[in-house]
């Protein structure tokens, strides 16, 4: 087998625009038909729209189908059969992957795979593996609590494939897992931002290990949260591991829809062989096609069968461009990523805030440590806007620094904050998913 | 060394597997252990099929 080659399936993913879309438009009808016939929610809500499949003639046409929202899917969960309910679409006994949503927007959502949609699952993450460079002499470390969560199990079946040597982390602790890593001399891992920074802190200060040159990781894959395109997040990150960092995006209803290649073009590719992404007006529904236009994104997953994911509305603010990459790649391009999300970008004082504002900000002054937190809430009748940090170094001049905090903030969010300096190691750690945005005007955290 | 194979080539092998595997799965009820294996060869192959399935004109 040929190593060399930068794409898992170059007829795919260099695919002319025009037929790549021709592809998309046969798989739609070929999902939205099989929903149609073997969901019976999926048909009443289609026939509710006065849409049968013979209806869908043009891509255009697909944004006629109604879009299903993760709300949608609780009511459903409660109908038989247990405990997925009627948009299950193959017999139970076809079922062989559980996995839940993480339920940071609510209750979480069950999500039945059956082994050929497990398969997708790890061919959508070996694609861009291989196009982030992972290769079958990688020895991939990965320090994941293997759990309900999908979070890394598809990237572990995704190694398996590629033909990577996969080192389950497991319930080991971080001091462990560091340790195994040198051991064993892991060439590449994947973790959350929030912990890849946390794992090279506990490295330095609890066992005198400097990842940067005591380890051997050069490859990091980050999901979860939206710093591996942040760009002080992800400076920060390759610089404590001295490795080569890229982000990737999905969800567990979705699927893994989106990466960034080795070409870094500062944005995320969209998988087109395997997904339709569309771009609407978060207020109005219209379409977006202009370039440089910020909308919420909706997301079909082309070829998953068991709960098929048709325009749904993922929530993630996206930004349309018409850029080419290096890679020569002619999937559609997302810059920055996920720069948002619909339900996390919030007004505050009148002004929209995005918490990835304040993460750059914060994670751009070096003498501040990795973690920090945000609380939103009311002082009467005005927006307050909290936000704890912690200095890397305990001797740090938190006054000069809480000048020039301030003074960012101010530049980048257009906005004012108290600001509160917590001694080194006190402020929370998380493995998963990080929780620093807390808005209690709605009542609970974001 | 074998010549490499066109997608259309390939696209044809891979055809030809679904239906043997499917063969197997279909006449395997009375044994699990070849039922549930090539249950996932099937599986394998869906996947291949994706991968080199036509493009419309």
């Amino acid at each position: 087998m040929k190593t060399s080659t930068p794409y898992w399936n170059v007829n795919l993913e260099t695919l002319a625009r025009d037929r790549l879309q021709a592809l998309q438009l046969k798989k739609f009808r070929r999902i939205f038909t099989w929903a149609y016939e073997n969901s019976k929610f999926h048909r009443g809500l289609y026939q509710e729209a006065g849409l049968e499949p013979g209806d869908l003639k043009t891509l255009e046409d697909v944004a006629r189908v109604p879009k299903i929202e993760k709300s949608m899917m609780l009511p459903i969960q409660r109908k038989d059969p247990f405990p997925y309910g009627d948009a299950l679409c193959v017999p139970l006994e076809e079922v062989t992957e559980f996995r839940q949503t993480s339920g940071t927007t609510g209750q979480p959502v069950y999500q039945p795979d059956t082994w050929q949609d497990w398969e997708w699952w790890a061919e959508c993450w070996a694609t861009f593996l291989w196009a982030q460079g992972y290769r079958p002499l990688d020895r991939v470390f990965l320090p994941f609590g293997y759990n309900v969560f999908v979070a890394f199990w598809a990237g572990h079946y995704a190694c398996e494939k590629v033909g990577c040597e996969i080192v389950p982390g497991g319930v080991l602790d971080t001091q462990s897992r560091i340790l195994k890593i040198q051991e064993l001399r892991a060439t590449a891992m994947m973790a959350t931002p929030t912990y890849v920074l946390g794992m090279a802190d506990t490295a330095v200060k609890k066992l005198g290990i400097n990842p940067a040159k005591d380890l051997g990781v050069r490859k990091i894959t980050v999901a979860g949260e939206p710093g591996g395109l942040v760009p002080a997040t992800k400076k920060r990150m390759e610089d404590a591991w001295n490795a080569e960092v890229f982000d990737h995006a999905g969800a567990t209803e979705i699927g893994a829809w989106g990466f960034e290649c080795g070409s870094h073009p500062g944005g995320l590719h969209v998988n087109e062989a395997m997904f339709l992404t569309q771009i609407e007006d978060p207020e109005t529904g219209e379409l977006i096609t202009e370039p440089g236009k910020r909308g919420k994104l909706v997301i079909t997953a082309l070829d998953r069968y068991a709960q098929p994911c048709i325009r749904f509305d993922s929530k993630d603010i996206v930004e349309v461009s018409d850029q080419e990459c290096a890679c020569g790649r002619t999937y559609r391009m997302f810059p920055g990523g996920v720069v948002g999300r619909a339900d996390d970008i919030t007004k505050v004082k009148g002004v929209l805030l995005a918490p990835s504002a304040i993460e750059d900000v914060v994670r751009s002054i070096s003498e501040l440590g990795d973690e920090y937190e945000v609380e939103v809430s009311k002082r009467g009748d005005v927006d307050h806007i909290l936000l704890k940090v912690e200095p890397a170094e305990d001797t740090a001049d938190t006054k000069s620094l809480e000048d020039k905090l301030r003074t960012e903030l101010r530049l980048k969010t257009n906005l004012g904050y108290e600001i509160q300096f917590y001694k080194r190691g006190t402020l929370p750690r998380y493995e998963v998913k990080a929780k620093r945005f807390k808005d209690s005007r709605k009542g609970g955290g974001a | 060394m074998s010549e490499a194979l066109s997608l259309k080539e390939i696209s044809s092998k891979v055809e030809d597997l679904r239906k043997l595997a499917q063969e197997i799965y279909d006449g395997s009820d009375d044994i699990p252990a070849v039922n549930r294996n090539v249950k996932r060869i099937l599986a394998s192959i869906h996947m291949l099929t994706l991968n080199v399935e036509a493009v419309p004109d």
